[in-house]
């Protein structure tokens, strides 16, 4: 796209200021002492773990009032009568039979599986720019890059406290311990036709190979990435299109596996088949909302002089899409189940929207739906870094709990809760995967200099 | 409906410049709109990046149409299946309320893109005048569809040299200068438009 005007491709090198690093360990500090605080002050006691029956009848009556008004439309055809449907089923909960310290284990596999998927995700989006031939993002490739460097990280801790917490946190790891047959008291047809699937081989085995596979990849990638900058030419772009098109295909079915196995089975009884794009979602409109962030703070140092308006606009874009892409995916996996109203399927929402889980429901929907949505639809807006700044942040705390609603109600129940563990902890995990971006960005320049496409991204135009 | 500032059915006196490159006709344009002098219209085969800046273009309206189409597809999906769920033949449909909101919201979402895709089409086609069997009585030279590039400016304006245009345009890497003198409105024939070829005498080539 010769404009007839040169733009100056140089190198740019990112410094991790003194500044810089004290903010993120004054995050890692506080985090931490926040966390201790926090385990030290974490409820020991749990009275509503024997209230759950008195919450159900409430509920019932509750429909039953509800249908009594019902009856009352006028019914065409006479003898289509609202029968008065089954109690719904009985919610029980998971916080009856395990210790407090399973509030532990649930708050940190929330944090590590979400850094997990951004960090995974980031790398997916990289290799997403190489298989679509995408000229535009050469010049804010090193961000996304920069934050698959907390793969590695995310990955030890949620494997760690995986192995150590998947009795108090999975229905199917305490049932495996029975071994029950059939006919005996206590025997679970669902979990036991499951069983070839959620045991702990399988588990182990999914949750560390994984993980890993993608760090190799993540490895290539990089490595590819050096290389274009100290020796240039087209062979490590070419190189990386190959690897980067191997890379989505796997990633495809792995990252489906790593769900279902890690957030799916801790409502074990319950599927769908649409969790794993579901969980996709919320992962990529999380990396897209931190591309932006990171992007704009760069920016606003002086670095990434070839990152444009115009490049600020189409990031905006995607956050803008992939939340619209979520709230499509998160519907399509509502609508099926409410309408169906197969007990085993609704008993999921059943349970969310029950007294302690509804706000974060409601919520859910309103962060990472009608925000984004409103916010930027304008063109005005998706140009506007205060607004961006503003969305993003938003849909960040909209998809953390986002997986909290995944993770908590079927796997610890009313232990769960928002507190000072949870905040602290989210706030180490946050602090670590800036320090690790921050770092990683400054080990190559800004700019890739060698990138085939780097001076069409610097032209990069989206009309008016 | 129509912009009539893109049309040249008008009695101005017109000079067009022909490309064959787009970088030349990009650089041009820009020339020619710092210097103040009314561009028309451009007319390319394909899109070239920058050249609505170049024109000085505003931001179209569209969007603010499509909005009004989308919300309009939005009350009329509505519209239709509250009517009918509810107050004109309710039926229990798998113990759902008559108001089952969530299963409404496929249609309320695809009647929205429909009247949106449907609207902005038509309303870009009538704003630029491209609606079938306009077009041909336009045609400045018979290859813009092709691979040329129609450069059109209007020389009514005070404080416009036309000689001084035609010179920008030929050193600009016009591969070709055409010319409408001024006529009336009122006797603008379809069958009657001619451009004429202006010769450049003092090429700087």
């Amino acid at each position: 796209m010769a404009h007839g005007h040169k733009i100056e491709i140089k190198e740019e090198n990112f410094i991790f200021t003194p500044k810089a690093k004290k903010f993120t360990f004054m995050l890692l500090g506080l985090g931490l002492l926040l966390t201790i605080v926090g385990f030290f002050t974490m409820p020991k006691e749990n009275h509503h773990a024997h209230d759950s029956h008195h919450a159900a009848t409430e509920v019932e009556h509750h429909e039953n009032a509800a249908h009594a008004a019902t009856k009352h439309h006028v019914d065409p055809w006479g003898e289509n009568q609202v029968n008065n449907p089954a109690p719904p089923p009985q919610v029980e909960d998971p916080a009856s039979h395990k210790p407090w310290y399973s509030r532990v284990y649930a708050t940190l596999l929330v944090n590590s599986y979400f850094f997990l998927i951004i960090s995974i995700t980031a790398l997916f989006f990289v290799g997403l720019q190489y298989i679509a031939n995408a000229g535009w993002s050469a010049s804010i490739k090193r961000v996304p890059e920069a934050m698959a460097s907390f793969l590695p990280i995310a990955a030890i801790v949620m494997i760690i406290v995986l192995i150590m917490g998947k009795d108090y946190l999975y229905h199917w790891a305490h049932y495996e311990h029975e071994h029950l047959k059939p006919g005996d008291a206590g025997y679970d047809k669902i979990l036991s036709s499951k069983s070839w699937f959620l045991n702990s081989k399988m588990f182990i085995g999914g949750i560390v190979l994984i993980p890993l596979i993608w760090f190799l990849f993540k490895k290539k990638l990089q490595s590819l990435s050096v290389r274009e900058d100290k020796v240039g030419g087209v062979e490590p772009f070419k190189l990386s299109i190959k690897w980067s098109a191997g890379f989505t295909f796997i990633f495809a079915f792995s990252f489906s596996i790593l769900s279902w196995l890690v957030i799916m089975s801790v409502d074990a009884h319950w599927y769908s088949t649409i969790f794993s794009i579901y969980n996709f979602a919320t992962g990529f409109v999380s990396t897209l909302a931190i591309i932006v962030l990171t992007v704009l703070f760069l920016k606003s140092q002086g670095y990434l002089n070839l990152v444009t308006d115009e490049h600020i606009h189409d990031l905006g874009k995607f956050m803008f899409a992939f939340s619209v892409f979520w709230t499509y995916i998160w519907l399509s996996q509502y609508l099926l189940i409410w309408y169906a109203q197969i007990p085993e399927e609704v008993m999921y929402y059943q349970n969310r929207f029950e007294a302690k889980w509804s706000p974060f429901f409601f919520i859910n929907i309103v962060l990472n739906f009608i925000v984004p949505f409103l916010f930027l639809m304008t063109r005005d807006a998706k140009r506007n870094p205060k607004i961006l700044v503003l969305v993003g942040t938003i849909i960040l705390l909209g998809h953390w709990n986002d997986v909290f609603l995944m993770v908590m109600p079927g796997s610890i129940g009313s232990w769960a809760g928002i507190g000072l563990f949870e905040i602290g902890t989210t706030m180490v995990f946050a602090g670590g995967f800036i320090y690790m971006l921050l770092s990683s960005l400054s080990k190559q320049s800004l700019v890739p200099v060698n990138h085939p496409y780097i001076e069409e991204s610097a032209h990069h135009d989206v009309g008016i | 409906m129509f912009d009539k500032k893109l049309s040249l059915k008008n009695n101005k006196n017109l000079v067009f410049g022909v490309f064959e490159d787009a970088d030349a006709l990009l650089e041009t344009t820009k020339k020619i709109y710092d210097k103040g002098i009314d561009i028309i219209d451009c007319y390319t085969p394909y899109p070239i990046h920058g050249l609505e800046k170049a024109m000085g273009l505003k931001r179209s309206r569209l969007p603010i149409g499509a909005f009004i189409c989308g919300m309009t597809g939005f009350s009329l999906a509505l519209t239709l299946q509250s009517y009918i769920m509810v107050f004109d033949w309710p039926i229990v449909i798998g113990n759902k309320p008559y108001a089952g909101i969530p299963a409404w919201i496929p249609v309320l979402f695809e009647l929205s893109i429909l009247c949106t895709a449907f609207g902005i089409g038509i309303l870009f086609f009538a704003r630029n005048g491209m609606i079938h069997g306009k077009i041909p009585s336009e045609l400045v030279d018979l290859k813009q569809t092709d691979y040329r590039m129609v450069l059109a400016l209007a020389m009514d304006e005070d404080g416009v040299d036309k000689s001084e245009v035609i010179d920008m345009l030929a050193k600009g890497g016009a591969v070709e200068i055409k010319e409408r003198m001024n006529h009336e409105e009122d006797s603008f024939e379809e069958n009657n438009v001619s451009f004429e070829k202006v010769n450049v005498s003092h090429s700087h080539h």
